[in-house]
């Protein structure tokens, strides 16, 4: 953070757009960079332990994402929004992750639902939304990768069928066509449910 | 519920939720990607004593933006540093956002003064900073919106 003057922490932090972060964690400012952290950690985290199979694995992930991301700033030219790069980053280390263990040893059990804070939740209906949310990692489970990033980057992060793209490194078209089954398969599950 | 509706529902719920995971990891993540290397240039500087001394040009990238974030209406865009084949610094361009009405010639002039006293006292160059320091100010932007300095 800045010795003195206008520091990031003496600004209303959500009032400052990613680029204006990135492009000060680029020229070292480390409290710009913890920003972007906050700001963006939470999704990363909740797409890369769906992804991966142990939540070890996503913490390695999400470290070395982020420690990427820092490495890279000098560099980010704002072709795509902060968070798409982000993502990218995240997915790209996803894919490794996976590769690496693929040729390692055996999938762990998935199990996500160890993380859901169940106090966090309307306790009315906490019950309920915690049920629903283990069906959900259930069926998410049974998708294959491809799919399920698709599904978790559209419905949950809110990205676009090109931020897609450009995070999976394919077309709009295979964005469409895999969240178009990853639907279908997710719906049938859940109605199933119970 | 339909299966439509509860996957919405879950939806909903999973987009909400922040796990407890990242909670604890936080920290770790921000310490671990401050540690991450930047490749950076070694700029030679000197000790009062007459010995050398070699800043890596991210530390004088550093010290330099943050001199300049107390100065009011404007942001720092770019800065870089730049050194001859035997380490000794060349120059130093800093590109910089202003806000919209201020007088851009004092503030260019105020930038390369407080930019050229950063870099002299940290690679001790204290008897002429100026002279010895090329800095170059290029306004790459005006702004009337404060947040984006």
């Amino acid at each position: 953070m800045s010795s003195s003057g206008r520091t990031v922490l003496g600004m209303n932090e959500q009032e400052i757009p990613d680029e204006v972060l990135a492009r000060r964690a680029a020229l070292q400012d480390r409290a710009a960079f913890g920003v972007l952290v906050d700001r963006h950690g939470p999704s990363l985290y909740r797409y890369a332990r769906r992804m991966l199979d142990d939540p070890r694995d996503t913490e390695d992930c999400v470290q070395e994402a982020f420690a990427a991301a820092w490495t890279s700033l000098p560099h980010f030219e704002g072709r795509s929004t902060l968070r798409t790069w982000l993502f990218a980053i995240t997915a790209h280390k996803v894919r490794s992750l996976q590769r690496r263990r693929a040729r390692t040893a055996l999938p762990l059990p998935f199990a996500p639902d160890d993380e859901v804070d169940r106090q966090a939740v309307d306790p009315e209906r906490s019950a309920e939304g915690a049920d629903l949310l283990a069906a959900l990692h259930t069926a998410l489970r049974e998708l294959p990768d491809g799919p399920r990033s698709t599904w978790l980057l559209r419905e949950v992060e809110g990205l676009s069928y090109a931020q897609i793209a450009e995070v999976a490194g394919s077309t709009e078209a295979t964005v469409r066509g895999q969240l178009h089954r990853a639907r279908a398969h997710l719906v049938r599950r859940m109605e199933e449910w119970r | 519920m339909n299966g439509a509706q509860r996957l919405a529902e879950a939806t909903r719920t999973l987009r909400e939720h922040t796990d407890t995971g990242w909670v604890a990891l936080r920290d770790d993540v921000v310490a671990l990607a401050a540690r991450a290397y930047r490749p950076s240039a070694p700029v030679r500087g000197r000790l009062p004593g007459g010995g050398e001394l070699w800043v890596a040009s991210t530390v004088l990238v550093s010290l330099v933006r943050a001199a300049l974030d107390g100065v009011d209406d404007v942001g720092t865009l770019r800065l870089t540093c730049s050194t001859t084949e035997d380490d000794e610094l060349a120059g130093v361009t800093v590109e910089i956002v202003a806000l919209y009405g201020t007088p851009l010639v004092a503030l260019a002039d105020r930038v390369r003064h407080i930019a050229a006293d950063v870099v002299a006292a940290t690679l001790g160059l204290v008897d002429a900073p100026v002279d010895r320091v090329h800095v170059d100010v290029s306004v790459g932007d005006v702004t009337t919106d404060p947040r984006l300095l």
